[in-house]
């Protein structure tokens, strides 16, 4: 699957294609946007694409926060979708992903 | 060569070439009465001087040469000390008497300069051998250092008396004469001084203002300035780092201030000031303000004693108002706290339980006792099937108790709210995060303050049948199973909060069958003694929860009431006796599905998009089965797990088996069943989220399906069909 990605001031910014991530999928978008971040250390995730996602779905974005922070790099998402955004709540994900609403406040903080 | 051997010297021959007829006289009297250490002075036999001797000469102020042949009355004139009356010469009388003359005790020599000397004296006839009067000798000498010593010494006991006289009425009377008191005494050191003003003043604001409490003034004499006002200590710098300090502060007069009081100065010229003393009021360690008396009329000086008269008093003064203070402190304390106490208990601790729940009944019972507990519980509503209720103990009791439990309370209330505003629509935050949240606030204050609470916060949710309990030491929640009758505690590990600022409060999560009933009590229950000291104890308690476990709270709340009545008869309770009971009520009759549709899914993960797309449908085409968007993507995730688990634990991966989908929506309920053939994998009853931290990608899965679903059933027929049954109660 192809990651859309922009650089601004030096934080990278990537966006999955629209898609559901399941457990029938969850091992291709995990090595997929690995691969996309690769490099980066200040990195910003666009979830909006992402209509659905389950436990193995939240199983490959742990796997992506903690390769980012493994590096010392911040990782920082926004544009959950409200089922997406159900899951995260469900099983509290919030105290570890750094949540934004929107684009521009997701930049604002990575840059501060 | 001592100047009073000198002066002798002088004297004497001066004498020598003065007086030629005083040679004839005995050189050796001569001598004898020249050296002597007392004034003496020879007259004729009519009181002409025909000799003194250097101290005469010396207190008169009379020389020699000029006294000889002057009368005596010329020279040595007394007065009287009090009247200032002549007193009759003694030479004269000893001469018309011819016998030894004293003076008067108060007698005063006017000196040739008018300055006045007390002095003490004698005086008696000269006799000649045949009896003729040849002349008086008077001898007298200076008392002034004796007379001030005496002075002095009536001084101080009189000084002693007073302080004495004080003391003690300070210490007969009640304590709430104290302003009365020092009034009086405040007009008894005026007059004992004869001072013009006598004034306390304490020191209020940390010290850094003093304001004048009491004043006696003599006749006539104009308030202090600034009596009643509340003076800056920066207004008299001087004074009061003296003061401060502990010292007392003297101005006897005006042109004896020291230069760095130039403050003080235009103060006390602008109050007419002349004489000054101040002296600190001590409580313990501590100055708590000062004593001080003026003139103002005319400059006094008091003796130094007068400093520690003045310091005696204050130690007087302060006591008596400390004791003052610390009654009314008290008296007031007892009546607020009774009032506060029971105000508290009545409205804050012990909420009146909902009467009308649609899924649950609860009943309460509280029997006060004569003190005031700090047991308190709160229930509060969810819309979404729950209650939450928190029952709670904090330690001790009183006051100090029951506001830290109103505290307690609202600040769940607080944390509750809070995390609610964060939440999306239609979910409410997990009791463990409202409980942590509250520990992170409330457990530094309760440290500081040496106290803790125990407590249990506990969700009943009726749709999924699930207790969650968070437990903070308290063990006291039973759970009373239905079927037989068993009594199971539901309790977990976490500390008191207020105990350890790390602690991470963690929840359980129990299933229960819908007609068990549930009990929370307070240690008062259990301890409540009959007047022969026997405990009504958790055997009893027990065994009435069992008995009655069929019948509905308010009856099992009256079965408790009425033996624990019974059983402490006349006694009173000494600790408040708190129970609550709860029960779920029945579902309603099932009723006829009004839909069901299954289909059959290949086990293979890609069908996960199908799976989802099946159950979108057949709720879309029934109004979304009565499901908030929020509630149905939930059972979509959770449909997911359960299907991808049975593709990878019952199926381990195998491609070509089959999965069975079904939905089912009656009135009350919409059922997802999953059916298939391969291992069956049970999950466990009771399921925690995995730690989000751990370096573990997995776990969540049954997690998502326990939380999403209200209840998960496993099962399996005769032909090992597998089943897997989601219920998801709905709104009626």
């Amino acid at each position: 699957m192809q990651f859309d990605s922009e650089t601004i001031d030096g934080i990278l910014i990537v966006a999955p294609p629209k898609m559901d991530i399941d457990a029938g999928n969850a091992d291709e978008f995990k090595k997929d946007a690995a691969s996309a971040i690769q490099g980066h250390n200040n990195v910003i995730m666009d979830m909006s694409n992402i209509n659905f996602m389950d436990s193995a779905g939240l199983g490959a974005m742990l796997s992506v926060f903690k390769k980012v922070r493994a590096e010392g790099g911040r990782f920082r998402i926004f544009g959950l979708v409200g089922e997406v955004k159900a899951l995260f709540q469900l099983v509290r994900m919030q105290r570890l992903f750094e949540i934004h609403d929107d684009k521009e406040t997701a930049v604002a903080t990575a840059k501060s | 060569m001592t100047s009073e051997y000198k002066k002798s010297v002088e004297i004497t021959e001066r004498r020598a070439s003065a007086s030629a007829e005083m040679q004839g006289r005995s050189v050796l009297l001569f001598v004898t009465l020249a050296s002597i250490g007392d004034a003496v002075i020879t007259t004729d036999e009519m009181g002409g001087i025909t000799f003194l001797n250097p101290v005469a000469q010396e207190l008169t102020g009379w020389d020699l040469q000029e006294a000889i042949g002057v009368d005596i009355e010329e020279v040595f004139k007394v007065l009287d000390e009090a009247t200032d009356a002549d007193l009759p010469n003694p030479v004269k009388d000893s001469l018309s008497l011819l016998t030894k003359v004293d003076l008067p005790s108060d007698a005063i020599l006017l000196r040739k300069d008018g300055t006045r000397i007390p002095v003490e004296d004698s005086a008696a006839p000269i006799m000649g051998m045949e009896g003729e009067v040849l002349g008086t000798v008077l001898v007298f000498r200076d008392i002034t250092e004796r007379k001030k010593a005496e002075r002095m010494i009536k001084y101080r006991s009189e000084l002693d008396r007073l302080a004495a006289r004080i003391s003690t009425a300070f210490i007969t009377s009640p304590v709430t004469n104290v302003g009365w008191q020092i009034d009086r005494t405040l007009g008894e050191i005026g007059e004992f001084l004869k001072a013009d003003r006598v004034y306390v003043f304490l020191y209020g604001n940390e010290a850094m203002t003093v304001i004048g409490t009491n004043e006696w003034r003599a006749p006539g004499v104009e308030p202090y300035h600034g009596l009643a006002l509340e003076l800056h200590i920066d207004k008299t710098p001087y004074w009061s780092q003296k003061i401060l300090n502990g010292e007392y502060v003297y101005v006897s007069k005006l042109d004896d201030i020291p230069e760095e009081a130039e403050a003080e100065r235009s103060l006390w010229i602008n109050s007419g000031v002349q004489t000054f003393i101040a002296v600190p009021m001590y409580m313990e360690d501590q100055v708590l303000g000062f004593i001080g008396i003026d003139t103002v009329n005319e400059a006094r000086s008091w003796p130094e004693e007068t400093v520690n008269l003045l310091y005696v008093i204050g130690n007087v003064f302060a006591s008596a108002m400390e004791r003052r203070d610390a009654l009314q402190k008290l008296q007031a304390a007892r009546e607020r706290e009774v009032q506060i106490g029971v105000r508290i208990q009545q409205t804050l601790l012990l909420s009146e339980p909902p009467l009308a729940f649609a899924d649950f009944e609860v009943s309460a019972l509280t029997i006060p006792s004569r003190g005031i507990d700090g047991d308190f519980y709160d229930f509060l509503q969810h819309p979404n099937f729950c209650l939450d209720v928190i029952f709670g103990d904090v330690m001790g009791k009183g006051v100090p108790a029951a506001l830290m439990a109103a505290g307690g309370k609202t600040e769940f209330l607080r944390s509750l709210t809070h995390l609610l505003s964060g939440s999306p629509r239609g979910t409410i935050p997990q009791p463990q995060d409202i409980v942590n949240d509250v520990h992170n606030v409330l457990t530094p204050q309760l440290i500081n303050l040496d106290s803790f609470i125990t407590l249990s916060y506990v969700r009943f949710d009726s749709r999924s049948n699930k207790v969650i309990v968070v437990d903070c030491g308290n063990t006291r929640l039973i759970r009373c199973h239905a079927d037989d009758g068993k009594i199971e505690f539901l309790s977990g590990y976490n500390l008191p909060l207020g105990f350890e600022l790390s602690e991470i409060y963690t929840q359980a999560e129990y299933n229960y069958d819908p007609n068990d009933v549930f009990v929370f009590y307070s240690d008062g229950v259990t301890e409540a003694r009959n007047s022969s000291g026997e405990m009504f104890g958790l055997k009893r308690l027990r065994t009435l929860i069992s008995d009655n476990r069929h019948r509905p709270p308010d009856e099992v709340v009256d079965a408790i009431r009425r033996s624990a009545t019974d059983f402490v008869g006349s006694a009173a309770f000494t600790d408040d006796f708190t129970v609550v009971v709860i029960s779920i009520i029945p579902e309603a009759e099932t009723e006829p599905p009004v839909g069901v549709e299954e289909i059959q899914f290949t086990s293979t993960l890609s069908e996960l998009p199908h799976v989802r797309s099946f159950l979108k449908s057949f709720c879309s085409s029934r109004h979304g089965c009565g499901l908030s968007q929020h509630e149905f993507r939930l059972l979509e995730l959770a449909a997911t797990e359960v299907f991808s688990n049975i593709v990878k634990h019952a199926y381990h991966g195998t491609h070509d088996q089959f999965i069975w989908v079904k939905c089912e929506l009656t009135a009350a309920e919409l059922k997802l069943r999953f059916t298939h053939k391969g291992d069956p994998f049970v999950g466990p009853d009771r399921i925690t989220l995995p730690p989000v931290d751990r370096q573990k990608e997995g776990g969540f899965g049954l997690y998502i399906i326990n939380q999403v679903a209200s209840k998960v059933e496993y099962s399996v027929d005769n032909e090992g069909r597998q089943y897997i049954e989601l219920t998801r109660k709905l709104r009626s």
